[in-house]
């Protein structure tokens, strides 16, 4: 057989770059964090936060005030860790949606997630059980969102496998009722202050953020995220659809099962902790992929770090811009994210596909 | 043993019956044409055989063993198919071809040599080599037609089943494809079934053929015996004449209006 050699375009090798944005990505990771823990309404210099960094490697270095050290480990340091960890689980998650219902469109809040979450909130605030202990707020975010995804999953297998069309239609539909739900809440309940809370929580923010609520944030983000990119590959032939993927060697509903699964659980521990935070998980994936294309391989782990960076800057200039006051991130990654999103629309519009 | 077997396959949608009783082998080293009118199940036949759909009742065996207990990576290694209708995602064309290798390889196996010039081999053959860092959905039909093609080949399974696979494309690359098929399914000594609408192409490229319509099987069997006048009239309801080809041993149909 007649066999033509050809020399691939250096581009294919697409290793090189991925390894490279990696790297940018890791060392950008790094400035915003430091960036970050310098700023805010307390002012401590940078000599002093490197002072207290030098401090925990064992070197004993001029001392730093307690005031300082409380402020960076009970107020900054958790503050952005989970920005951080919060960012690039809202993308990936995005990316997850965005295979799964192979839209570019959807996003984490797609599927009532979101508004399920929010419900829960607003509920637990209502009938003043949030003042019983610190962790009503998001066990009942997570039992909401748990609830409502229960209710989208359930509709839409009535005819015996996940229908995708039927899926986004349904998540819809649950999703204008728990909001409708969630305003009713918000507008019978008489207390100012309580109402004050309940759209506090509906724009997200990350001024709770403790280390106690660390410890299940982290793991519960990034032991999905590790089984997303494990997966990667199924959600790539879950793109091309369900008989190229049936034949290209997936159970594709154990795949896309799998895949939701991971998302939701991303998206409801983000709900469930930091309040409703819009745009992230469709902005990132978006940029993300302009840059190094849509194999998933590559996708998540660079979503993940972009997204991490993204809404750590952004909560940092929520801190800072009415300082010592602050705005809630959700705001920020709204006001940012919206005129961004619709730029890329109108700069890209012929590399946009659309179903 | 290179061999397909299928026995007594029926199909419901609801009640709707798709395909009634539907047997017939395929002995290696030859290409199968399935002929029949639109929503005859033709498409469901072939969604069977590839193990996609799950029949009602009867069996598929490939090899002697039943489709349904192949693991769908060892399935994926043993048979290619190609879907009908054209993909739209935003891969490139590179990475779509790519997929037909990934149940051969590990998953963290990214760049690999080997793998990677079996993809650009038959992306050569398919003429696609060009488009490589093109994105699926800035491609017209037809060039879409030869990436899902090339993915068939790269997958480099046993068998192939194609539903349409000439379908949006220009002379040159239907006579290529179609040449290819026929070369590839000789050099492997391997089964191919074709689902296809021209049925002079039909008895050109294939070894035998298997009539369908409204689901029930109406004749299997040699081009020529297969396409006769009142069977065309009786499937299609088209009034036909059958004239041998003195060139070559296919039969050539000319439809009358």
């Amino acid at each position: 057989m007649l066999r033509i050699t050809v020399f691939a375009p250096k581009n294919l090798f697409f290793k090189g770059r991925f390894s490279l944005g990696i790297i940018c990505l890791l060392f950008l990771s790094f400035l915003s964090i430091v960036f970050s823990i310098t700023l805010g309404p307390y002012d401590i210099s940078n000599r002093e936060i490197l002072n207290y960094f030098l401090d925990l490697l064992g070197f004993d270095s001029q001392s730093i005030t307690i005031t300082q050290v409380a402020i960076l480990e009970t107020v900054r340091l958790p503050r952005i860790l989970m920005a951080f960890v919060i960012g690039g689980g809202l993308s990936v998650s995005g990316v997850i949606m965005q295979g799964v219902f192979r839209n570019n469109l959807a996003d984490p809040g797609i599927i009532g997630i979101s508004a399920g979450g929010a419900t829960g909130a607003v509920l637990a605030i209502f009938t003043g059980m949030a003042v019983l202990s610190v962790w009503i707020v998001p066990i009942f975010a997570f039992v909401g969102s748990f609830i409502s995804l229960l209710f989208v999953f359930t509709i839409s297998t009535l005819s015996g496998r996940i229908s995708v069309p039927t899926l986004i239609l349904s998540g819809i539909a649950i999703g204008a009722f728990l909001n409708s739900i969630t305003s009713a809440i918000i507008i019978f309940s008489g207390d100012i202050e309580s109402q004050r809370q309940m759209i506090f929580w509906l724009a997200g923010g990350f001024d709770s953020a403790r280390w106690i609520s660390l410890k299940i944030v982290v793991p519960m983000i990034l032991i999905p995220t590790t089984l997303a990119i494990i997966f990667s590959r199924d959600l790539n032939l879950l793109m091309l659809g369900e008989d190229q993927g049936n034949s290209l060697g997936i159970r594709v509903q154990f795949s896309r099962n799998l895949m939701l699964i991971l998302g939701s659980v991303i998206t409801s521990i983000s709900v469930a902790y930091t309040g409703v935070i819009a745009f992230v998980g469709l902005i990132i994936p978006h940029m993300v992929r302009l840059v190094i294309g849509a194999d998933n391989r590559k996708l998540i782990p660079l979503s993940f770090f972009s997204g991490a960076i993204f809404l750590l800057l952004s909560d940092t200039l929520a801190r800072i811009i009415i300082s010592p006051a602050e705005i809630r991130v959700g705001l920020v990654t709204s006001f940012l994210g919206a005129p961004f999103f619709i730029y890329l629309l109108v700069s890209n519009r012929k590399n946009f596909y659309s179903l | 043993m290179n061999k397909i077997e299928i026995e007594s396959v029926c199909l419901k949608f609801g009640k709707r019956k798709v395909l009634n009783n539907i047997s017939f082998k395929i002995t290696p080293g030859k290409i199968i044409g399935i002929v029949g009118p639109n929503g005859s199940g033709k498409t469901s036949l072939l969604k069977i055989i590839a193990g996609i759909l799950q029949p009602d009742t009867g069996t598929v065996k490939i090899n002697g063993r039943e489709v349904k207990s192949f693991k769908n990576s060892e399935k994926s290694r043993l048979i290619s198919y190609l879907p009908q209708f054209e993909e739209n995602h935003p891969f490139t064309v590179f990475e779509t071809v790519m997929m037909g290798r990934y149940s051969r390889m590990g998953r963290f196996q990214i760049n690999n040599k080997i793998e990677k010039e079996i993809v650009l081999d038959a992306m050569n053959k398919l003429g696609i080599n060009h488009l490589s860092e093109s994105k699926i959905y800035t491609l017209s039909g037809g060039e879409r037609q030869r990436v899902m093609l090339a993915r068939m080949f790269a997958q480099n399974s046993n068998y192939l089943l194609m539903d349409e696979p000439l379908s949006g494309l220009d002379l040159k690359y239907q006579i290529q494809i179609a040449s290819l098929i026929k070369e590839y399914s000789q050099a492997k000594n391997i089964a191919n079934i074709l689902v296809l609408h021209n049925l002079n192409l039909v008895s050109e490229l294939c070894d035998e053929v298997i009539m369908i319509s409204e689901g029930e099987q109406h004749c299997f069997g040699a081009p020529e015996v297969v396409f006769t006048e009142p069977n065309i009239k009786k499937v299609f309801s088209v009034e036909s004449t059958i004239t041998q080809n003195l060139h070559a041993t296919n039969v050539d149909i000319k439809f009358v209006s």
